[in-house]
Order: structure tokens, then sequence, then C-alpha cells
């Protein structure tokens, strides 16, 4: 049967014994900030050389000022993934589902489920949660 | 001749020095996430679904794929959207809806693992071997490609840039394993958006929209037939640019390429592995199906409209190779600012070329070679530190396989020859072992060799001239059908002359015997249900394919 294989509960048990998932996963950054960022930064820079550009590079692509209306796109996208990132943070959402997360019983798969940018998952899955919480915290449950 | 280096300034290069950066500071900063093999191998399998959907598509997203996609859409039209709404997404919604159960709920760290357990070791070693050099041959095709683009558009010399561009993905995918290969996946799909939409949209109104681009493509060598998907298939009168006849497109295409690429390769499953549960990983090819839907719309387009604007794109003046279409596009119509993000955009997918044929190649090895056979009992921490050796000696072989690369003209028909050998054959194995009890370890073992072989042997034979076909493409079709029916054969025959394994010892592994997700009382609102997403994506291609019949 597959969850018998040794070679699985090896790495299955390795990955039980560093600390919760909630403490892992509190090391994961939170993509949306990055590509928010990234966005941010081009979307300022090509607003700006749409601005200013010249009209023999407007007349180069069709008459379409492209910098300025690409630069506009990535600055909204920019602001989606930005406002994603700060209305439902990563650090808030990973203590409250840390707490919950109750540490593995032998034999058993870890459980699943906290991680970065699972938001809001916690919230529904909460009153399950609860029901689990009996296994308590672990020590480093707090870590940042 | 046309000139195709790009006019380049500090702006640009800024745009991609940034974008270096940032992807460099990923894999540090995932470094500081991994503790175990786990973590390193399939990102402790915590990732929520959007990221591993994105990372999905877009480990697909080689620069092979967005150049040749652009360069059919020139040669053939509408057409080529085949390629996406038969010829991907079926098989996406299989994987995600019918497969995964058994990859996931199994816990088998990667694909030739599942062999491991279904069968038994011979054919797993055969398939992990097979795999690794598939892996690093593709991973060789990438950089190659790579390096031809930015000696074109750049000049820098090919060594330079095969360099650079390993230099660059040893670095991240080394220090931060899988995590790092994913969060860069999903970063590349927003640039390579970025990239290909707004020159869709200038290239649009450049030509009068759509209706004034149909003009255009009709006065064009392709005509009236490159503006339908399916029209002129039928078989003994197909007048399709495609050349081929419907069966050809949804048996060959759409059934064994598709699903043997889609289902079987690990550089594409291991993504979905690293979901963070049994929904979020059937969800991974889902989501990833999504944008697949809408990708013809700014990969396909760019080709045609390259063939209504550059005069003589396609004949066999230097530089002026279907293959160049969106570079010469992009030297038509950017200005300086959009133009580095277009270059940023190409070079990000060609290292998502390289980053998840590299990343699947590290698993592979440490799991499923030096783990179980050669290297047995090591702490958790060694198999990390050998994933590392893994990923840079990978890249450098793959510095090497670039220059076997370089012997071909054509890379997308190369391409697909390796996958008809490699895919095709492993798909017919996979769907009889997870839907027949009886098959047995043997019969995995021995359909696997007769298919692999078979694929070859036709390969071979149509390099040497021993066997015609009627194109490259045409010999990769065949080739994998023929692979695919000759394992299907072997392994019945070969099933019914040995014993199977007990009932009791694939559980979890076959149909009918799913392990049940721990994860299932988490209710899911009512838009996370995977049937629900996979129905209305293929409603979703049926009805584009019917608009653009």
């Amino acid at each position: 049967m597959a969850e018998s294989d040794p070679l699985i509960e090896r790495t299955e048990a390795a990955a039980g014994t560093s600390g919760t998932r909630a403490a892992q996963a509190a090391n994961l950054f939170d993509l949306r900030r990055i590509i928010g960022g990234v966005f941010l930064v081009w979307g300022v820079a090509l607003s700006i050389l749409g601005v200013t550009e010249s009209d023999a590079e407007i007349a180069k692509a069709a008459d379409v000022n492209i910098n300025l209306w690409a630069g506009l796109g990535m600055l909204a996208i920019s602001g989606c993934f930005l406002l994603w990132a700060f209305t439902r943070p990563l650090g808030e959402e990973l203590r409250a589902a840390g707490e919950g997360e109750p540490s593995a019983p032998p034999g058993a798969p870890a459980p699943r489920g906290v991680d970065a940018a699972a938001l809001g998952s916690h919230q529904r899955s909460r009153r399950a949660r609860e029901d689990r919480t009996s296994g308590g915290g672990e020590g480093d449950a707090g870590r940042e | 001749m046309q000139d195709v280096r790009l006019d380049t300034n500090f702006i640009d290069y800024a745009i991609l020095v940034t974008y270096f950066a940032v992807v460099l500071g990923v894999g540090f900063a995932a470094k500081r996430y991994i503790h175990t093999s786990l973590d390193y191998f399939l990102s402790g399998r915590s990732l929520p679904a959007w990221i591993t959907g994105l990372a999905f598509i877009s480990a697909n997203l080689g620069a092979i794929e967005v150049l040749g996609m652009a360069a059919n859409g020139a040669q053939y039209g509408v057409a080529t959207v085949n390629y996406y709404w038969i010829g991907a997404i079926p098989a996406m919604v299989f994987l995600g809806l019918v497969m995964m159960p058994f990859y996931y709920g199994s816990k088998v760290r990667s694909v030739p693992e599942y062999l491991r357990l279904r069968f038994n070791n011979s054919s797993h070693i055969f398939n992990s071997v097979t795999f690794a050099i598939a892996t690093i041959l593709i991973a060789g095709v990438n950089l190659y490609a790579l390096a031809l683009v930015l000696e074109l558009l750049l000049g820098w010399p090919i060594i330079v840039g095969i360099i650079v561009a390993a230099v660059i993905v040893a670095t991240y995918i080394s220090l931060g394993g899988l995590s790092s290969a994913i969060y860069n996946e999903v970063l590349q799909f927003f640039v390579i958006l970025a990239a290909l939409i707004p020159l869709t949209v200038v290239g649009l109104v450049d030509v009068g929209g759509w209706d004034g681009l149909q003009d255009r493509i009709r006065e064009s060598s392709i005509g009236e037939a490159g503006l339908h998907a399916l029209e002129g298939t039928n078989p003994g009168d197909v007048t399709n640019p495609i050349g081929a006849s419907w069966i050809g497109i949804v048996f060959g295409l759409g059934f064994v390429l598709a699903f043997g690429y889609w289902t079987t390769n690990f550089a594409e499953v291991q993504r979905a592995l690293s979901a963070r549960n049994l929904s979020a990983a059937q969800r991974t090819p889902l989501i990833g199906a999504f944008p697949k839907l809408f990708l013809p719309f700014v990969m396909i387009l760019p080709g045609m409209i390259a063939l209504a604007v550059i005069p003589g794109l396609g004949s066999d003046q230097p530089n002026m190779e279907y293959n160049n279409a969106i570079p010469l596009l992009m030297n038509e119509y950017l200005p300086n600012g959009m133009l580095g993000i277009a270059l940023t955009g190409l070079m990000a997918s060609f290292m998502a070329g390289v980053a998840a044929n590299v990343s699947a190649f590290n698993t592979v090895v440490t799991t499923d070679l030096v783990e179980p056979y050669l290297k047995r009992d090591q702490t958790d921490e060694w198999y990390v530190n050998f994933g590392r050796y893994a990923t840079l000696g990978g890249i450098g072989i793959g510095i090497f396989t670039a220059l076997i690369a370089s012997l071909y003209d054509n890379l997308m028909n190369y391409l697909q020859a390796l996958f008809s050998i490699f895919n095709a054959p492993l798909f017919a194995t996979f769907i009889i072992g997870m839907f027949w009890k009886r098959m047995t370890p043997a019969a995995g073992l021995w359909g696997l060799i007769a298919g692999t072989v078979t694929a070859a042997a036709l390969f071979i034979g149509y390099k040497a001239g021993w066997i015609g076909f009627g194109s490259d493409l045409d010999e990769s079709m065949w080739g994998a059908g023929s692979a695919f029916v000759v394992d299907a054969a072997v392994t019945v025959v070969v099933t019914y002359m040995t014993q199977p394994k007990p009932v009791e010892q694939l559980q979890g592994l076959v149909y009918g015997m799913a392990n049940v997700d721990e994860n299932a009382h988490v209710r899911l609102r009512w838009w996370e249900s995977p049937k629900l997403l996979g129905f209305t994506t293929l409603a979703g291609a049926a009805i584009l394919t019917i608009v653009l019949w």
C-alpha cells in the first residue's frame, strides 16, 4: 500500500519534524508584493516615458502611445496585487492559522493547508481547526 | 534583408537588469524556507492553487512555445488554435479531474515514483533514466534557443548567451529549489503577458482591427484558409493549411501527443504535486487551462499580424524565418521602454523553459535514482544538498546538450520528436495501469520499453531516410501514435502471461481505490469546485473552436 512505502514515509517524517507548517510557511515571502512591486516600478517608468514620448516614436507604434498605455496598465495590475496583499496581509493570516495548527500525530500525514497566500482559507476552515486545537501550538509557532 | 537588431538603449537594459535582480532575489529569499527535502523538491506541499496553476502554465510557456506558436500563426493562420483548444485543454482537464487523485493521493514525490509503487523497480529505473535524459535535452533546447535570440536581437555571441542564462537559472534553483522555480514562473507569466499584450494591441490597431486583419490575411499567401480552425479538414479533402485531417488533429494531436505531454510530463505535474491539498492539486491544471483558453489571442495573433505587415516573412531571405515573427514585430513597433519589457518577456519565457526542466531533473535524479538505488539511508539534509549539486550538474550538462540542439534547424520539430519518444508510451502505461487493476509489474516495464523503442526506431528510420513521412510533424504524430499502440498491445499481452500485484498493494494507485484527502472536510467555496472549473474550461474551448470554425 502506498502510504507504507519506506522512502516516502521518511520524507514525510522529516518534513513533520521541522516545526509547524505555519512556521515553515511564515518563511515563504509574499509573492503578491513582489509582482506588485515589479510592475509598480516598471509602470511608473513606462508612464514617464509615455508622457515625454516624441511624435516619431508614437508614429512608429501605429500612432498608439504604447509606453503610456502599457505603463498605466501595469500600474493597474500592480494596484490589484498590492491591494490584495495589504488588505489580507500574510503575517496576520499565518499567525491566526498557526495557532490552531496541531502537530502531526505519528504515522499520519502532516496537515497541509497553512501557507503564504491561502488567504481566507483558514477562515472557512476555522471551525474544523478549532475542533483539532487540542494538539496545541508548537513552541515556535509564534516565530516570524 | 531586414535588420532585426533591436535599437535598445539604457532604459531597456535597466528594465532587464531589474528583472534579473528580482529573479535572483526570489532565489535567495526562498532559500530561507528550505528545511527538508520535501521543501526543496515539492515546496513542502504548501502552495495555494493560484500559484501552482499559473506556474503550471508558465512552465509550458518556454520561448520555443512563444516563438513557435507565433511562427505557426504566420504559417498556418487560425488553424494553430487547434494546438490549444483541442491539443491542450482536454488533456489538462483530464489530468486535474481524473489522474490527480492518484498522483497526489498516493503522496508520490515524482511521476516516475508512481511507477515504482504501481509496478516495480525496473520500470521505475527505466522511466527515471529516460525522463532525466529527456529533461536535460529539452533544457538544452531552451538554452540554445535563448542564445539564438540574444544573438539575433542584441548581437551577443551564442556561447555568452547560453552561459549567462545558465548561471542565472542555476543560481536561483540551486538556492531555492522548487519554490524558487515556481515563484519565478508566476512572475514570468505576468512579464510574458506584459510583453505580448501591448505588442498585439499595437499590431491590431495598425492593421485595422480584426476585420482589417482578416482582409490582409485573405490577400496573403495562406488566403481564406488561414482564417479557419477546422474547415477543410475532411479526410481525403484536406485544404487546411496545417495539412492534417480532423482525425489526425483529434487523435494524434489532441489525444496521444497532448495527453502524453500534459499528464505524464513531470516538469508539469510537479507543479501540481506542490499544491497544499488534493483540491488545490486538482485545480492546478484547471487554473492553468484558463489562460490557455486565451493565450492564442496574444500568441497566434501576433504571428498573423506579422504575416500581414512584414513583407517577405517566411521567405528564405536571411532573418525572415517564421520563428522571427515576434522579434520582427518588436522591432517594427515598439519604442524604447516597451522594447525592454518585450525583451525581458522573451528572456523570462526562455528561463521558464530551462527552469521547469531543471527543477524536475534534480528531483528525479535525487528521489528516483540516488535515494532508492545508489545512496540509501542518508539524512534528509544530505538529499537536499545532493539536489543542489544535481541542479548544478544538470545545468552543466544542459550547456552541452544546447550544443547538440544547435545541430537542428527546426527546434519545435526536434521537441515534438522528443515528446513522441518519451511521453507517448508513458501515457499508455499510465492510463492502463490506473484503470486496470490486473495489469502486472512486468507489463509496466515491457510496455514502456516496447513503446519507447518503437518511437525511437521510427524517428531514427525517418532521419536516416529509410521511412518516409509527409513532414517532421507528421513523423512525430505517427511516432507518438504507434508508440502508444505498441505499448498498449505489449502491456495487454504481457499482463496475461505474468502475475499481477495483490490488489491490497494497489491502495491509492488505481481507479476505484483513490486515497481520501485528509483535508476533505475543508468545505470548498462553490467556485473552487474542480468539476465546475474543468467543465467551464472545456465549454469555453468548444465555444471558441466553433466561433472560429
